[in-house]
């Protein structure tokens, strides 16, 4: 008979995620899930609405990467009002991006991530604690938690608000870059740059002793999607699709994002309330993909600034055609936030930023509007139909964790059946459990928001028998 | 004496607003530096460098009275979310910015964290209740050496206290 | 017209005979409370804000409606008025959906200026949660049910200041709505002259210029004295 262990948090108020590991009688993975509920309730919420209060609506989808719901949106509605935005505008748009990567890929990387990545994944929970830390790698927590700062501060200089700000809608934004602050921006340059490039350095020399993570906790082939520039370069903002393989064979370019419900698809499986999205030509399963900083990397052919450039052709090394593991969205991310801060350090020299021409005036003159952008997780698209008065009927978001649901499922049962050695009667070991996790963490899925969580979801790890009785239960993270 | 107080909590979210109408309370009655957060970050332990005590305030479903305890250091730091507790927070501040003092964390039973304003009268008495228990705790702090931080007993003896005794200050 | 002498929050003061107490008061620096009046507008008495307390009557009284009597005693700010206040703030919070979030009046509205000068920071009332619609017909404004009080200032200023009378409400106690014409949407509007006098009188973000996003419009408070002003007395000035 099968045996199944489930790792589920437990949520005090709603929403939930959690891994199924299914062993078969004598222990082996069977098959494994990662199931979260998907969020509902924004598209209901707006109906009825006028589209221009969506920008200020959508920034609440989310508390960590606001300001890629409010450029989708925006975007969506520039759409509605069919205008193309002052290049002050545009600028300031992008500078909010970048900064909003910048300080979600540190989090998820500093934060998140680098007890994986610094005390081992087999250390014992007594020791996977931060006090085992070196000196220097002590200095090197606080760096990420500059650069958290640093990212929120530029948010913050553009937005007027450290979180949720309101100020891009239909049409453009509200307020002039303060030139005032283009100083203080400057003045954490140096100290950013320099704590990426430690970071990087650090990274790749860790990479060694992380082989067996590596080769099988989630690398697999599937297709990669994300915006390029139109010269194929990394772009974040405004641009087109492209699609590689896993052999980094372009499969389709210049694909408009503004239809991107023409090529992408969405299965449902058995289990889960979550979609699969995917890419139509090819079906599904066959058409899974993946978004994100791996899934960027492997798209773009060049990063548009000299030292992304020199990262990105080493980390395109690392695969023959595209990058595959799913470990390396670690790697990636650091690229990543080398380029934002460089592309912030390029807009700081930029005069368009403080141009004064900021909002385009238009009435409404469509009556459906696509707005998409890279958001830190993946390409994110905000799809509204608005009646004759522009008052919304309908809302689809497609959001950058349910893009990466599939590819969360497979890298969660390639690492149960790698590190899973399980009898039918021993409990899951402590690197086992971690390992499962880690692997979602390198999509650093945005849980607690598509969730609605409030509060703490600690991990519960429950090990059901064959007739599904409780056998043995743990939490980690108990409050 | 050199003591933060942090409460945490969205008044949006009903009773979840209770660490802040206690956060307001208590900069009523006391000279304590008192912030009010929605959510804890990383950046808060930088706010610990320095300081001999830090306390937060929180509501919490699982609590069944006004309690006060000792915040434990020693966290696992894996979480698949995006939340910080208590717990990270301190253990981030001892890690990476030398905080030493002592950390207690007061929580406020609450039930209610449906998506309105207002408090319901039991998250609202709990509220009072906890802001007068800390300032006992912040007077009982400042009675004993303001360099050496009180240790276990202080806590013991404020545990016998559950709120029978009487305000010093009105709250 | 002769002077009268009263005595308001224990200042003694005057005004002219047939002036309201809210007036009065509003000349001497006692500010009142108010969301229905607007000075250049005839009175509704629809917010009940402006309650005060008369010496020797049992009743409370809308300032705005009671004319000054010599000797009269009032009181406006005790502290039976003021939790009498902060729970009709309250009740209009609860009553329609007052969204500040995503208001395009953020930041300026006289509901939420008010809310915040009361000391309402919670609502203790249960939300009704209506369903009601947002009118966005007409080409360059909108009405958002959902955020209007029934002040009545649109109905008025419409109607004394523009003569058009386009505003009226319909139906009664929590059923009542603004309505333009015979409740036709407003962009149908035969009698409508796209002034927008309505919009820049309206104290909430329930009547708004189009395609304004969060936090984003500001409305001009003082252009009703200005022409009220040149109207009556024909002088420019602002």
């Amino acid at each position: 008979m099968s045996r199944r262990i489930v790792v589920a948090p437990v949520t005090r108020i709603e929403g939930h995620a959690k891994i199924t590991v299914h062993l078969d009688a004598g222990g082996s993975v069977e098959s494994a899930q990662f199931h979260v509920t998907e969020f509902r309730g924004f598209e209901k919420l707006c109906e009825g609405r006028p589209f221009q209060e969506m920008p200020g609506l959508m920034s609440r989808v989310c508390g960590i990467c606001p300001v890629s719901h409010i450029l989708a949106s925006s975007k969506a509605g520039d759409m509605l009002l069919g205008v193309e935005i002052p290049p002050a505008a545009v600028k300031q748009r992008r500078l909010a991006n970048y900064a909003q990567i910048l300080q979600s890929h540190a989090l998820s990387f500093f934060h998140l991530s680098s007890p994986d990545l610094l005390l081992g994944m087999d250390a014992a929970p007594e020791q996977r604690n931060l006090f085992a830390l070196t000196g220097a790698d002590r200095e090197f927590l606080r760096r990420g938690i500059r650069l958290r700062q640093f990212g929120q501060r530029v948010i913050e200089m553009v937005g007027g608000r450290r979180i949720h700000p309101g100020w891009s809608g239909p049409g453009g934004v509200q307020h002039c870059f303060p030139a005032a602050g283009r100083d203080e921006i400057l003045g954490w340059i140096p100290e950013a740059l320099d704590s990426v490039s430690l970071a990087l350095d650090r990274m790749k020399r860790l990479l060694d002793s992380f082989r067996p993570e590596l080769d099988h906790m989630g690398n697999f082939p599937s297709l990669f999607l994300a915006t390029v520039s139109p010269d194929g370069a990394l772009e974040y903002y405004d641009g087109a699709i492209r699609i590689v393989d896993a052999a980094g064979n372009v499969i389709a370019e210049d694909l408009d994002p503004r239809r991107y419900f023409t090529f992408l698809g969405e299965a449902s499986e058995q289990g889960t309330f979550m979609k699969f999205p995917f890419y139509r030509p090819f079906g599904y399963p066959q058409g899974h993909y993946r978004v994100g900083p791996l899934a960027r990397l492997n798209v773009a052919k060049s990063a548009g600034t000299a030292a992304a450039d020199r990262e990105l052709r080493e980390f395109k090394q690392r695969g023959q055609g595209a990058v595959c593991q799913s470990f390396h969205y670690h790697l990636a991310r650091l690229v990543e936030m080398l380029h934002c801060v460089e592309r912030i350090e390029e807009l700081m020299a930029d005069g368009e930023l403080l141009g004064d021409n900021i909002q385009a005036r238009a009435a409404l003159n469509r009556r459906e509007g696509v707005g998409s952008c890279e958001a830190p997780r993946g390409t994110l698209f905000h799809r509204y139909q608005v009646d004759r008065d522009g008052l919304m009927t309908g809302a689809d978001l497609l959001i950058a964790t349910s893009q990466n649901n599939r590819a969360m499922n497979l890298a969660v049962e390639q690492t149960a059946r790698r590190f899973i050695k399980a009898g039918p009667d021993t409990e899951p070991a402590e690197g086992m459990l971690n390992r499962l996790e880690a692997a979602i963490r390198c999509y650093d899925p945005c849980l607690s928001c598509s969730t609605h969580a409030l509060g703490q979801m600690p991990i519960r790890v429950e090990v059901l028998d064959s007739r599904g009785r409780l056998v043995s239960e743990f939490a980690r993270q108990s409050e | 004496m050199n003591a933060l107080l942090i409460a945490i909590g969205n008044s949006l979210r009903h009773d979840d607003g209770a660490a802040r109408h206690a956060a307001i309370l208590l900069r009523a009655s006391c000279d304590a530096e008192v912030r009010i957060k929605t959510q804890l970050t990383p950046e808060t332990a930088a706010e610990f460098a320095g300081r001999d005590h830090v306390v937060f305030l929180d509501a919490d479903a699982a609590a069944a009275k006004v309690s006060l305890e000792a915040v434990r250091d020693v966290c696992s730091p894996a979480s698949l979310t995006h939340t910080l507790g208590p717990r990270e927070v301190v253990a981030l501040a001892r890690a990476l910015y030398g905080f030493a003092g002592r950390a207690w964390l007061c929580r406020i039973p609450a039930r209610d964290f449906s998506p309105t304003p207002g408090l319901s009268p039991r998250a609202r008495s709990g509220a009072a209740e906890a802001a007068r228990r800390l300032l006992r705790l912040l007077d009982q702090i400042a009675a004993h050496s303001p360099s050496a931080p009180p240790g276990d007993e202080l806590i013991d003896s404020l545990k016998e206290d559950a709120g029978t005794q009487g305000p010093r200050k009105t709250v | 017209m002769s002077v009268r002498t009263l005595e308001v929050d224990g200042r003694t003061i005057t005004a002219l005979e047939g002036q309201t107490v809210f007036s009065a008061a509003w000349d001497s620096g006692i500010r009142i409370p108010r969301l229905c009046h607007l000075g250049g507008l005839s009175e509704a008495g629809a917010c009940r804000l402006c309650l005060v307390e008369i010496e020797g009557q049992k009743k409370l009284q809308p300032a705005c409606l009671t004319k000054v009597a010599e000797d009269m005693v009032v009181n406006t700010a005790t502290p039976a008025l003021l939790a009498h206040r902060r729970l009709i703030v309250e009740l209009l919070l609860a009553e329609r959906n007052h969204v500040c979030a995503v208001c395009v009046l953020n930041g300026a509205c006289e509901l939420q200026d008010l809310a915040a000068q009361l000391g309402v920071d919670h609502v203790r009332l249960r939300p009704q949660y209506p369903s009601l619609p947002v009118d966005l017909s007409h080409e360059r404004f909108g009405l958002d049910h959902n955020r209007c009080i029934l002040c009545t200032r649109c109905v008025r200023v419409c109607d004394e200041v523009e003569g058009a009378h386009t505003w009226d409400v319909a139906g009664r106690g929590r059923n009542s709505r603004i309505i333009s014409d015979l409740g036709e949407p407003w962009g149908d509007s035969g009698s409508c002259t796209s002034c927008g006098k309505c919009v820049q009188v309206c104290p909430t973000g329930a009547l708004f210029s189009k395609g304004r996003t969060v936090a984003e419009m500001r409305k001009d408070r003082g252009f009703l004295r200005y022409i009220m002003t040149a109207r009556e007395k024909k002088l420019w000035i602002s």
